[in-house]
């Protein structure tokens, strides 16, 4: 066999890689070539086989790493690459591309009463009730088995360490006004899921005396995901509505800074056979929690999620954090977002639009969260089973409707929630084995035993 | 590295409005297609006259109606055209077109099919016409042109391994030299940048240009994902994959590289024409045909085409230049091919010498040899749809 070595040409100066310009065999000598001056720029050996045009590695490359080509980053390290070994999809990918999820690790797969258990004894070991401990153990828990994932065990990190600072009152016990059809709900600083249980147990208590019931909550916490309390409602045969305000982020089109949070708005009702209507909405274009992600993907942002600082629409999510976040559906969503505020901020009686306090900006100080929460009792109202009837009657007609053949059948809110539900009962839940890692990290750190 | 290139000389044809053109074409466009057969008989009748067809021309509407004229009208005044017929149904289409040519500094005739009364009487008053124009445009004196005087337009086409190693780095080398002796190149295919942010950004002669740059990149990805395709997901495509790409990032910094190393300029509308010298980006979208002709609207005098695998395509106005570094394709595809970079692949011919056969074929081109595409009449023009007709 012949001696000769096979050329790779560089294109810049600090590039990480160089294309072979023949097919090279492990142990083979490339010679590497500054392709604008045709220098010779060093020798090295190829690791292993490299087809003709490929690129092989120039130099060790760390894992998460970008590499460059033409001078620019081409994509980012996915595992540590030594010099000489082909670099491509295998071991490198874009920071477009949707592929970066593939990269992580399997998820692992935990019973629900593991998820329960971690975050009751965490937080009881930092100092909550336990009434305030099984309420968030619970809304967490739920978060899984339903999919909302964004405010599942990632909240439980932030709660500690603001319980732990003072900022929220783990051992408070809500405080309930005259016992009638309008609740008045002090939550005295304690963890907003469990101030959020009170209220929702209380309003649906005076629903069923009255008729109607409304609850009207202050000084309460980031309650988790609002359709959480709206079914809980629901399935004591009621219609429910449910509204909170937090923490600010959404500004109106053009606005160079927030003024309101992306108020969330559920609507729940029951259906038969364990399922629910459960309308579940934030009311910005997407949530902060997945800008933040696409911030560490390093990827851009669809159009209309966020705008920068000046007001001007960004595709940029670091421009986009620095910013604020959009109301989805335009004007409509703006509007229907400032209509929430004046249902919950504003006629609650606590802090409204910014006033209400930054978890990151000022751990230790009070959020002063307000929530809303109607129900209507459907045994006063219609009848339950009449009810019943009628709404399993829409939700069998959406199903039956034509549709055309790539799409899929239409679905009724919370569909896709009680199945994913009704699946991870029976065969556990996946969690990012990260998520895993560091929740056991924080409970061990407390002393509460986990396997 | 391309000092001492077209010392011999380059030559042009003076046209009114101070540009220079290195054709000295009569040609007969016609606003809608409603006239093609009318423009094709014209042509057919009168040897020598370039027929310039419409796709649409009629129930279009707003960005994609004013986009339509202005790429007519760039084509109309085009300065590698000595003189242009247009024609039209109704009067006031070709007047349009007319009006817009002369305000880019051009005299055209215009005929409608209504005023003249019929196919006959246009025939004969349009041959009368494009007679008139070709004597004229035989007596245009040749005159010196100067490299500052030159729009290049950057296209690549059929891309693969050897257009991002060689053939669009060695362009890029020619462009470097020419924007650095006062010429103009416009690129295109925005859509080819994404992922290429960091360059556009760092290159763009201001951050308002920068901005501009990616916006323009975007919008391309936007449009693309309201239709269900997600470029970055689709990007680098099977056969990129095969032969090496990981990333789209690396296709489209692969793509840029044709476009050299000098300050961007900013971004010009589909067929506009570039307001300075320098590199620009023009907004129009990445389909050959298409492609070119929108940068024969803006007038460039000519095209510089980067080709893997092998792409035909000529403009009737503007010529152009295709280059493949891939041996495979020179071998089979020689006949269509200008420039021949093989020897880069091989080994024996380095980056300069690559940009350096570019130029002298480029020089060779503007003084007068015909194209492959021109002599294999390969030629073809179609002005982008942005919208739909009612």
């Amino acid at each position: 066999m012949a001696v000769s070595a096979v050329r790779a040409i560089m294109l810049a100066a600090n590039d990480d890689v160089a294309a072979v310009l023949d097919t090279t065999g492990k142990g083979g000598v490339v010679t590497v070539v500054l392709g604008s001056s045709g220098e010779t720029v060093k020798e090295l050996t190829a690791q292993q086989e490299i087809p003709f045009g490929h690129k092989l590695a120039l130099h060790d490359i760390a894992e998460g790493k970008p590499v460059h080509r033409y001078g620019f980053p081409i994509g980012v390290a996915t595992a540590a690459i030594r010099q000489g070994e082909h670099v491509h999809s295998h071991n490198m990918r874009s920071l477009l591309s949707p592929a970066a999820k593939q990269d992580l690790k399997p998820p692992v797969v935990r019973p629900a009463h593991w998820v329960r258990a971690v975050v009751r004894d965490s937080l009881a070991a930092a100092g909550a009730s336990p009434e305030a401990a099984e309420a968030m153990a619970d809304a967490v828990t739920e978060a899984h088995l339903r999919g909302v994932e964004t405010h599942g065990l990632r909240r439980l990190r932030p709660y500690v360490e603001r319980i732990r600072s003072g900022g929220v009152d783990g051992a408070a016990r809500p405080q309930l006004g005259a016992n009638s059809a309008l609740l008045n709900v002090d939550g005295r600083n304690g963890i907003g899921h469990h101030v959020a249980t009170v209220a929702a147990k209380a309003v649906s208590d005076a629903a069923r005396r009255f008729g109607i019931a409304a609850a009207l909550v202050r000084n309460s916490n980031h309650f988790g995901f609002a359709g959480y309390y709206a079914t809980m409602i629901a399935a004591q045969n009621q219609l429910a509505i449910v509204t909170s305000n937090g923490q600010v982020c959404v500004a109106p089109e053009g606005a160079t800074q927030p003024l309101l949070s992306n108020n969330p708005l559920a609507i729940a009702a029951p259906l038969r056979e364990d399922r629910f209507l459960e309308l579940d909405l934030a009311t910005s274009a997407t949530s902060r929690a997945n800008i933040v992600e696409a911030a560490g993907a390093g990827g851009l942002l669809p159009a209309g999620w966020a705008q920068d600082a000046q007001g001007r629409p960004t595709r940029d999510p670091a421009a986009a954090l620095a910013g604020s976040l959009l109301a989805f559906g335009g004007g409509k969503g703006f509007g229907l977002l400032v209509a929430l505020e004046a249902l919950t901020g504003l006629l609650c009686g606590g802090a409204f639009a910014d006033q209400v306090s930054s978890k990151e900006a000022a751990p230790d100080a009070p959020e002063g969260t307000a929530h809303t929460m109607i129900a209507i009792d459907l045994e006063t109202a219609l009848g339950t089973d009449a009810y019943v009837d009628r709404l399993e009657e829409l939700v069998r007609r959406l199903a039956a409707l034509d549709v055309n053949p790539s799409a899929e059948p239409a679905r009724y809110p919370g569909e896709r929630r009680w199945k994913l539900r009704r699946e991870r009962l029976r065969d556990g839940i996946p969690l990012a084995d990260a998520e895993v890692a560091d929740v056991m990290s924080l409970a061990r750190s407390l002393g509460v035993a986990v396997d | 590295m391309l000092d001492g290139m077209w010392t011999d000389g380059l030559i042009g044809y003076q046209r009114e409005n101070g540009r220079k053109g290195i054709r000295n074409l009569v040609a007969v466009l016609a606003a809608a297609d409603n006239v093609n057969p009318l423009a094709r008989q014209l042509a057919a009748r009168n040897p020598g006259v370039v027929y310039l067809p419409a796709s649409y021309g009629r129930g279009q509407m707003g960005r994609d109606f004013e986009v339509s004229l202005r790429a007519m009208a760039g084509l109309a005044a085009h300065p590698n055209v000595a003189g242009c017929l247009v024609i039209s149904f109704e009067p006031e289409s070709s007047e349009r077109v007319a009006d817009l040519a002369r305000r880019l500094g051009r005299p055209v005739e215009t005929l409608s099919f209504l005023d003249a009364g019929g196919m006959e009487e246009c025939l004969d008053q349009g041959s009368k016409l494009l007679r008139r124009m070709c004597d004229e445009a035989a007596r245009r004196k040749r005159v010196p042109l100067a490299v500052g005087e030159l729009t290049v337009g950057l296209e690549c086409g059929g891309s693969d391994t050897t257009s991002g190693l060689f053939g669009n780095p060695a362009l890029g080398a020619f462009t470097d030299w020419l924007i650095d002796n006062g010429g103009t190149a416009v690129f295109s295919e925005p859509v080819e940048c994404l992922g290429g942010e960091e360059l556009l950004r760092k290159r763009a002669v201001s951050p308002q240009a920068a901005e501009r740059l990616i916006a323009t990149v975007h919008a391309y990805n936007d449009l693309a994902r309201e239709h269900g395709v997600d470029l970055a997901g689709t990007n680098p495509t099977p056969d990129n994959l095969a032969g090496g790409l990981t990333s789209i990032e690396e296709k489209s910094l692969g793509a840029l590289a044709k476009t050299g190393s000098r300050t961007i300029m900013g971004v010009i509308g589909y067929g506009e024409g570039a307001p300075a010298p320098g590199v620009w980006m023009m907004d129009a979208p990445a389909a050959a045909v298409e492609n070119v002709t929108a940068l024969a609207a803006g007038g460039a005098q000519l095209v510089c085409f980067v080709t893997g695998t092998g792409n035909p395509t000529g403009h009737p106005v503007s010529p152009t230049v295709k280059i493949s570094a891939n041996p495979r394709t020179v071998d089979r595809m020689r006949a269509h091919l200008d420039v021949d970079l093989a020897d880069m692949l091989r080994g024996t011919m380095s980056l300069a010498a690559g940009a350096q056969v570019i130029a002298a074929t480029v020089g060779e081109v503007i003084n007068g040899t015909a194209t492959a595409a021109e002599r294999l009449d390969y030629l073809e023009t179609n002005i982008s749809r942005i919208g739909p007709s009612v």
